[in-house]
């Protein structure tokens, strides 16, 4: 069967490769993952507004759906791919609220705004970059906490989940994030030493 | 960090929170055993675990999607987008951003909505979005914002529209309540947009405030049609029923508040129709009264439910002050089942309208500034164009003009007097009141008698009380007209007839090439004495020359004359005043519609030129008429009715009839074919009925439109009313001999068979036609004297050979009397391939044709003839 695995396939493929330590597949896997992600967000906008108490981790859950549990019955293992999912999303993010901190300091001056949005993101984007910094500087004392912070935050993953991907009980988990989320926030508002 | 020092800090931290506040800064300083930067360190930690709350608790994606979106808002400023430089960000959001661009071409100012890659990468979607928004701008509405260019640069879709200085209708609810009369303003120029769409098949499917932006002008503009639709991607098949539902609906970017201006049926994936549209405009008319909107909760499921289920509580607006006919016109846009609200936008509007008329709102000065109608500065700037004519006029009885308080104001123009003139010279005073009467048919908040209703009282004494209380009219124009030379005289009284006061009079001298500048003066002058308002479209249409030409206005006005005698040789005579006329000026519009209609005339009864030659002439006629000037409600008529009858586009003559209507409210013609020729063919009588109850208001006297509003009750098999119209009708006009057919009918219908048939015997002996015999021979036959029948139609027989036009249909339901099934079912084939127009007025609703009902030869016949649900 001469084939090309089809796009769902790849990301199956990667995604293992990923887990099973190949730090290349990453990068392979971002492109192909990203429209996806990037029509989930919008979906995600559409309920901006009014609170967010919808699923939080439908998000990831959709991405999930589409890209892993109905194609690879070996791919069952969610919270496994959460965790892939929000390094993923971590990144996306990340290098979208850099270039729009790039734009706010380099772009031409807003005549008119109708909508507030815009000023909000760039808020967001700022305060967004702020936090990887300050979760990269974390990572470098305690990774597995700064890991408990990516997966929580950027992949909406729930405590239990965590506990079951890092095969840690969930009273830890939750141990760990009071202390990260603690520190961060200190680190963030300037009053760490 | 050294490991062991961060595990020390963490163990303290926990310790810490878990004790009581009070307790934790002893504690500190003993754990920390005088280690002062451990001990900073870990209190650090712990204000902030008081202070913290709900940082980063929700996940990064749920605060800030819009980091995931592909390209940062504003990344395009000072780029070039097609022919489009950019300039500055307008607003982004979930359907894309929104620049100000400057076409380079045309050095303009554009609005530059770029839409979301993963919304344009479906070809299908793209081009329904494509198709509609091209056909939303293409009705070239005042209140549909105007499409320019709908490109791509690359693979980045782009609309460019107009450039919009002004709000939305969402800022200014954020900023302020609106007062009623702003609310009524904003609601019927937005309503109209509907109607136009509606009209031309576009749904508009995502109604909110944000895609209403009032002009600085005080104009509204409806934006973003068709761009729902694009948005329609599928949901993913895995999510749980009620999410996919919501993902359909609400999906990508039409923000939660959509949510709220969505119908019972989109939250439930249902299709969509112009009811989902009144459903969302009536959220939005709540809004604006209440500040709120009707259906609201905490999540999107919440607010599906209140949608779905609550009924929503009355609007409150400031001061409490909102009338019950808006509450009521609110309640029935928020029907939760879409049958029982209004069915189609522009019954809203025009119980929109009748609201404002019955209020008559004075201008408040709204805080905002948004308003300085452009609408009454045109009417205003009509009245004052007759301030430079020599005209003396005298206004009398000024006290006299409170309009009464609601009913709408009517006005009939009498024939002129001719002071004399030849019977041959009698077309000119006729074409004055007819262009009198056109003007002023023109005004929606006043009904006009039809020309053909006023004739009877033409050189008649006139008892002016006794003239109003026929036409159910309040006014009355009279006047009279004299051509001497290349001059005229022409002297106009306004009166209101029941008190018999006169209101206003003027006596024009004039040239005769100012004919046209004096009709458009005389009716200013009317709708300023009625204190009615008249729209900017309206002042234009007065204000604007038919033709250049003083020769082909003649030839026209010779023409009309003979149209107006419904004599077969009269009309071929017409035919050649209006083939001169376009000779003379070919780019009158007028003269082709005229054109238009005496072919449909001809058509009608006329023997000698084939139908299908008629048709077609008439048709290119109209279309020519429309091509010139798409403001003519004449054309309109005449287009819908060759594509009704070479067509049998039920869709398109629906649609140029509602427009003719749309620029004419009071042609008697226009309600009389929609009611008649389209509604009732279609079977839809629920519709029929009403239209034609106003063509008959409109045009009191005429005997075929009342004939035919009393056949309309027969086809909705209601009987006795039918018979009673029809026993009025005759009494009011016993000479229309075609009158008492449609009364046999009404007879037989209702079981009196032998008075029906020495009904079509007496109108045979007034009228010698041939219609008449059909029934004759159908009535012999359902009574069982076959004999007679078969004597009837060899007369029937006789009369074709001699040139008079076959009748399929008559001979189908003889046929069919005689127990001849097939027969008559091969008569009604023949004429269906012949065109014929009675066949497809009746053959789904004649109830002589019923015994064929249900076989299946005969509904195959009936499907081709007249699509089911109207389609074209």
């Amino acid at each position: 069967m001469a084939t090309p695995p089809s796009a769902q396939e790849q990301v199956t493929q990667l995604l293992e490769d990923w887990s099973s330590g190949d730090t290349n597949a990453l990068d392979k896997l971002i492109p192909l993952v990203q429209p996806e992600l990037h029509r989930l967000a919008h979906h995600y906008m559409s309920r901006e507004g009014e609170g967010h108490t919808l699923q939080t981790t439908a998000l990831v859950n959709e991405a999930y759906l589409q890209f892993a549990g109905k194609t690879h019955p070996r791919w069952q293992n969610r919270p496994h791919f959460f965790a892939v999912a929000a390094q993923l999303m971590r990144r996306i993010m990340v290098d979208h609220a850099r270039q729009r901190h790039a734009l706010k300091r380099g772009g031409a001056p807003r005549k008119v705004a109708l909508e507030e949005t815009a000023l909000v993101t760039e808020t967001r984007a700022a305060e967004l970059l702020a936090l990887d910094e300050a979760l990269e500087n974390l990572a470098a004392f305690d990774p597995r906490m700064s890991k408990i912070v990516e997966m929580r935050y950027f992949g909406g993953l729930t405590n239990e989940e965590i506990a079951e991907v890092l095969k840690m009980h969930p009273n830890t988990v939750m141990r760990d994030w009071s202390a990260a989320k603690a520190w961060l926030y200190t680190a963030l508002s300037g009053e760490e030493d | 960090m050294e490991a062991g020092r961060w595990a020390r800090i963490t163990n303290i931290y926990h310790a810490a929170i878990a004790r009581p506040p009070v307790e934790r800064v002893s504690f500190l300083g003993e754990e920390c055993d005088g280690d002062e930067s451990l001990r900073k360190q870990v209190e650090a930690m712990v204000r902030s675990h008081e202070l913290s709350g709900d940082f980063i608790e929700l996940p990064a994606f749920a605060v800030a999607p819009e980091l995931l979106v592909n390209e940062p808002a504003g990344a395009l400023i000072g780029r070039s987008i097609g022919c489009y430089q950019v300039e500055s960000l307008l607003g982004a959001g979930g359907m894309g951003e929104v620049y100000l661009a400057r076409d380079e071409r045309l050095a303009r100012k554009v609005a530059l909505k770029l839409l979301p890659e993963h919304l344009t990468a479906d070809e299908i979607p793209l081009s329904r979005f494509k198709s509609e928004a091209r056909a939303a701008s293409a009705l070239n509405h005042p209140n549909i914002l105007t499409v320019y260019e709908i490109g791509a640069d690359g693979n980045r879709e782009f609309i460019a529209t107009e450039f919009i200085d002004g709000v939305t209708l969402h800022t200014l609810l954020a900023r302020e309540r609106m007062n009623l009369h702003d609310v009524l303003e904003v609601a019927i120029q937005a309503g109209s947009a509907l109607a136009a769409a509606h009209k031309a098949g576009v749904i508009h499917r995502d109604i909110k405030p944000g895609n209403i932006m009032l002009r600085q002008d005080g104009y509204v503009k409806v934006l973003d049609f068709g761009i729902a639709k694009l948005a329609q991607a599928e949901p993913a098949a895995s999510l749980p029923n009620e999410q996919r539902l919501l993902a359909t609906q609400t999906n990508f970017g039409s923000t939660m508040g959509t949510l709220r201006y969505m119908s019972p049926e989109q939250t439930r994936g249902e299709a969509v129709d112009e009811r989902t549209d009144i459903w969302s405009f009536g959220v939005v008319l709540y809004e604006m009264v209440a500040g709120v909107t009707p259906f609201s909760g905490k999540t999107p499921e919440e607010i599906i439910q209140a949608i779905q289920q609550v009924t929503s509580a009355p609007a409150v607006g400031p001061g409490d002050l909102v009338p019950a006919e808006l509450q009521e016109i609110i309640s029935k846009a928020l029907e939760k089942n879409r049958e029982r609200r209004f069915a189609h936008i522009d019954e809203m509007v025009e119980s929109l309208k009748q609201l404002r008329r019955k209020l008559d709102l004075p201008r408040e000065s709204s805080s905002n500034n948004w308003l300085a109608s452009p609408k009454r500065a045109a009417a205003a700037a009509a009245f004052i164009v007759l301030a430079g004519a020599a005209v003396v006029f005298t206004l009398i009885h000024s006290h006299a003009l409170r309009p009464a308080a609601s009913a709408p104001k009517s006005i009939a123009v009498l024939p002129l007097d001719d002071r004399g003139a030849s019977e041959s010279d009698r077309y000119f005073a006729d074409g004055i009141q007819h262009e009198l009467i056109r003007q002023l048919s023109r005004i929606e908040d006043l009904k006009v008698i039809s020309q053909g209703s006023t004739q009877r009282y033409q050189h008649s004494k006139r008892n002016l009380a006794e003239i109003a209380k026929q036409l159910g009219v309040t006014y009355l124009l009279e006047g009279s007209v004299e051509r001497i030379g290349k001059q005229i005289r022409l002297e106009t009284h306004l009166s209101n007839a029941p008190t018999q006061t006169q209101l206003w009079t003027a006596t024009y001298d004039r040239p005769l090439t100012d004919i046209f500048a004096v009709e458009s003066e005389i009716t200013t002058n009317v709708a300023g004495t009625l204190k009615i308002r008249v729209s900017g479209d309206d002042a234009h249409a007065f204000a604007s020359t038919p033709t250049q030409s003083s020769e082909a206005h003649e030839l026209y006005l010779r023409g009309h004359y003979l149209v107006g005698r419904r004599d077969e040789q009269d009309v071929k005579k017409a035919i050649d005043f209006y083939e001169q006329a376009i000779e003379k000026d070919p780019i009158y519009a007028l003269g082709y519609a005229g054109l238009a209609e005496a072919y449909v005339l001809l058509a009608a009864w006329g023997n000698e030129t084939p139908i299908q030659q008629c048709y077609a002439i008439a048709k290119t006629a109209a279309q020519k008429s429309v091509a010139i000037d798409t403001t003519l409600p004449e054309a309109h008529i005449g287009l819908a009715f060759a594509v009704l009858h070479q067509a049998r586009d039920f869709r398109r003559a629906r649609e140029e009839l509602e427009r003719a209507i749309e620029l004419a409210p009071n042609s008697a013609t226009a309600h009389y074919y929609l009611g008649y020729l389209v509604y009732a063919a279609e079977g839809d009588l629920d519709h029929a009925i009403p239209e034609m109850k106003r063509a008959v208001e409109l045009d009191p006297l005429s005997p075929i439109v009342n004939a035919n509003f009393g056949l309309c009750y027969l086809l909705a098999r209601r009987y006795p009313e039918g018979l009673a119209q029809l026993v009025k009708t005759v009494k009011s006009d016993p000479t229309a001999f075609f009158v008492y057919d449609g009364l046999g009918w009404a007879l037989a219908l209702n079981g009196r068979l032998d008075e029906a048939i020495e009904t079509w015997k007496q109108g045979y002996s007034i009228g010698h036609h041939y219609h008449a015999l059909a029934e004759l021979a159908y009535g012999y036959a359902i009574k069982g004297d076959r004999e007679q029948a078969l004597k009837v139609v060899a007369q029937l027989r006789d009369l074709e050979q001699h040139g008079t036009r076959v009748w399929p249909l008559g001979h189908a339901y003889i046929e069919l009397a005689l127990g001849n099934k097939q027969e008559a079912i091969a008569w009604l084939e023949r004429g269906a391939a012949e065109n014929d127009s009675a066949i497809l007025n009746y053959i789904k609703t004649l109830p002589p044709l019923d015994p064929l009902r249900g076989d299946p030869r005969f509904e195959r016949l009936v499907n081709e003839i007249v699509p089911p649900k109207g389609g074209g």
